[in-house]
């Protein structure tokens, strides 16, 4: 049975069929909230909060094809939510670093990791969202800008802050990665 | 390799890194997650009535066939039409609108409030602080756009895809305008009867015509993310141009006579003058840094200026916006980290006038909205506060109106 299958029976009271849905996409789902969010709690209430929505007003969905940016969108939206309501908007919680150390990581993949890591804990959450939906789940600006409900000069202000952020971050741990004043290229 | 390829190099390796940041596996809750989900009900398919709200049809088309009259009851029938058109007319009024483009009157407030959860619309009396609930309910209501003559306004809805919608400044007469495959904003064109849209992911401009919703693909070169009509219904294209910059254009609303604008290096936000004549663009000196100046391009003529040398190393300015008689911008200005809002002439003479908090943050989003009368305009900034200062002399005062940073559009109305 193919997806788009499982999304009309879903859509017909079929739990079972939302269950298959729900299982396949969860995974990367709960991934990006806890990028976005940073916090293994919170994250689980954004994912329970976006699939119970998904659920429920699944017999509206037009298009059983668009089911998961559908979804994925819910759960974004639920992760912003879940933001308002801990009405937590700068970095004022306690974040803490989302991966552990293996002992298999080479010293320089382990320090890239945490550049991104110590740079996504600095970004503002709306910022950090912009970042996670943009490169992990692999959306375009413009689907960025939709997602959040946001305009899209302001979707690409973000991600540019973010990167220019990032390429700080990154150009103090490594001076090779900057350019040599006056903007020329090194 | 150089510095900029090395850290091009690390940004593409970013999805990568997430994945090694937050791998990903069915959570533990994930059973749970379905117990609840079995547990609840599943909502019907249309719970809302406007779903059922056709486009306005034409008339020919949606009546059914009338039964034949005699004569003289039709000429009754007739007599009584006239004389109650008569009437309406001598005693009813056509609402005044308010001039194209410039300085109007200040009518209503329409914003997104996201406070809820769900954003819902509501309408805010600038003159008392009253809001008045528009558009809410469960669905995810947003962007809302007044249109020039005041009349109506549109608005997004998220679903499964975006759908834009038109209403009257009380809410009523939802009317169903673009059904998906577009993307945020939605322009509208200066008399009302028409609004300008993008593809979702980029493509084609459309041209929709509000009364009947019927759309008009304008084939051009690039694939534009964000378009806008001009004075001279020509429509401006922003696409994405080379390293990430945005790339300007011009293009008839037949598509034809396509040109490239001389705006190197452009990039992250824009505005057009309420005549739509000019171009406020943001060029990064430093492709590679922070530094930006503004500049007013003359559409007609391409002529360029500055009008934000820079003063001191390391202060930029971007997100440009003309106030409503074109005669001064507002820009955000960042420097040694933190940012405030700013008055910039538009022909560059003088100095920036800077207004309100300094927000010590070099990310704050700080986002004006101008009085249609033109002699003020209301922020909002992002920590929820809202201020209101006045053109062109700066005095502000904050106020206690819900944050609009959700989004909000002034309403026009007749002087």
């Amino acid at each position: 049975m193919d997806q788009r299958e499982l999304v009309e029976r879903a859509q017909r009271g079929d739990h079972d069929a939302f269950a298959v849905l729900a299982r396949g996409l969860v995974a990367r789902l709960d991934s990006a909230a806890r990028l976005i969010l940073r916090d293994p709690v919170l994250a689980q209430d954004a994912v329970q909060e976006g699939f119970l929505a998904a659920w429920q007003n699944l017999p509206a969905l037009r298009d059983a094809d668009r089911f998961e940016a559908w979804l994925r969108r819910l759960v974004v939206r639920a992760c912003i939510n879940v933001l308002r309501r801990q009405g937590k908007h700068r970095l004022d919680v306690e974040l803490t670093p989302l991966f552990d150390v293996s002992i298999a990581d080479t010293a320089s993949a382990f320090a890239d990791r945490e550049l991104l890591d110590t740079a996504l804990r600095r970004l503002q959450p709306e910022w950090r969202a912009v970042m996670v939906l943009h490169y992990y789940l692999g959306m375009p600006l413009p689907e960025v800008a939709s997602t959040l409900g946001i305009p899209i000069g302001t979707a690409k202000s973000r991600h540019h802050r973010s990167i220019s952020a990032l390429r700080a971050l990154v150009g103090h741990a490594d001076p090779s990665l900057i350019t040599a004043a006056g903007g020329q290229r090194a | 390799m150089t510095a900029v390829d090395r850290f091009d190099r690390y940004v593409q390796r970013v999805p990568e890194l997430m994945d090694e940041l937050a791998p990903a596996r069915v959570p533990d809750y994930f059973d749970n997650l379905l117990q609840v989900t079995a547990g609840a009900r599943q909502r019907p398919a249309w719970p809302s009535l406007e779903r059922w709200l056709p486009v306005q049809l034409t008339a020919s088309s949606a009546w059914t066939r009338r039964p034949a009259m005699r004569p003289l009851a039709l000429v009754v029938l007739t007599a009584a039409i006239v004389l109650a058109l008569a009437v309406a007319f001598v005693i009813g009024s056509k609402p005044k609108l308010p001039p194209l483009f410039g300085p109007a009157g200040n009518g209503l407030i329409v914003y997104c409030d996201q406070s809820s959860g769900a954003n819902d619309i509501y309408a805010l009396n600038s003159a008392t602080g009253a809001k008045t609930l528009l558009i809410g309910g469960a669905s995810d209501d947003l962007a809302p756009v007044v249109a020039p003559t005041g009349q109506r306004f549109l608005f997004a809805r998220l679903t499964d895809v975006e759908t834009f919608y038109t209403a009257k400044l009380d809410g009523s007469d939802i009317r169903l305008l673009i059904e998906g495959s577009v993307a945020l904003p939605v322009v509208w064109s200066r008399d009302g009867t028409q609004v300008l849209a993008v593809p979702e992911f980029g493509g084609d401009p459309i041209i929709v015509d509000v009364a009947t919703g019927a759309r008009t693909p304008i084939h051009v070169s690039t694939p534009v993310t964000n378009a806008a009509w001009l004075s001279d219904g020509r429509l401006l294209l922003v696409s994405q141009g080379i390293e990430g910059f945005e790339r300007f254009a011009v293009v008839g609303a037949d598509g034809t006579g396509e040109a490239l604008l001389a705006t190197p290096n452009a990039g992250l936000a824009w505005g057009l003058d309420p005549a739509g004549k000019r171009l406020a663009w943001v060029e990064w000196i430093d492709k590679s840094g922070d530094d930006r100046v503004l500049h007013v391009l003359t559409l007609a003529t391409g002529a360029d200026e500055v009008v934000t040398p820079n003063r001191a190393t390391g202060e930029n300015f971007s997100t440009p916006a003309f106030t409503p008689d074109g005669q001064w911008l507002t820009a955000v200005r960042r420097f040694e980290g933190t940012s405030q809002l700013a008055l910039v002439s538009a022909d560059g003479s003088g100095q920036p006038l800077l207004l309100g908090p300094v927000v010590s943050s070099s990310d704050a989003e700080i986002t004006p909205l101008f009085a249609p009368d033109g002699q003020s305009l209301v922020v909002a900034y992002d920590d929820g506060s809202v201020w209101r200062f006045s053109v062109p002399g700066g005095t502000g005062e904050q106020l206690s109106w819900p944050n609009m940073a959700g989004g909000a559009s002034w309403q026009r109305v007749a002087n």
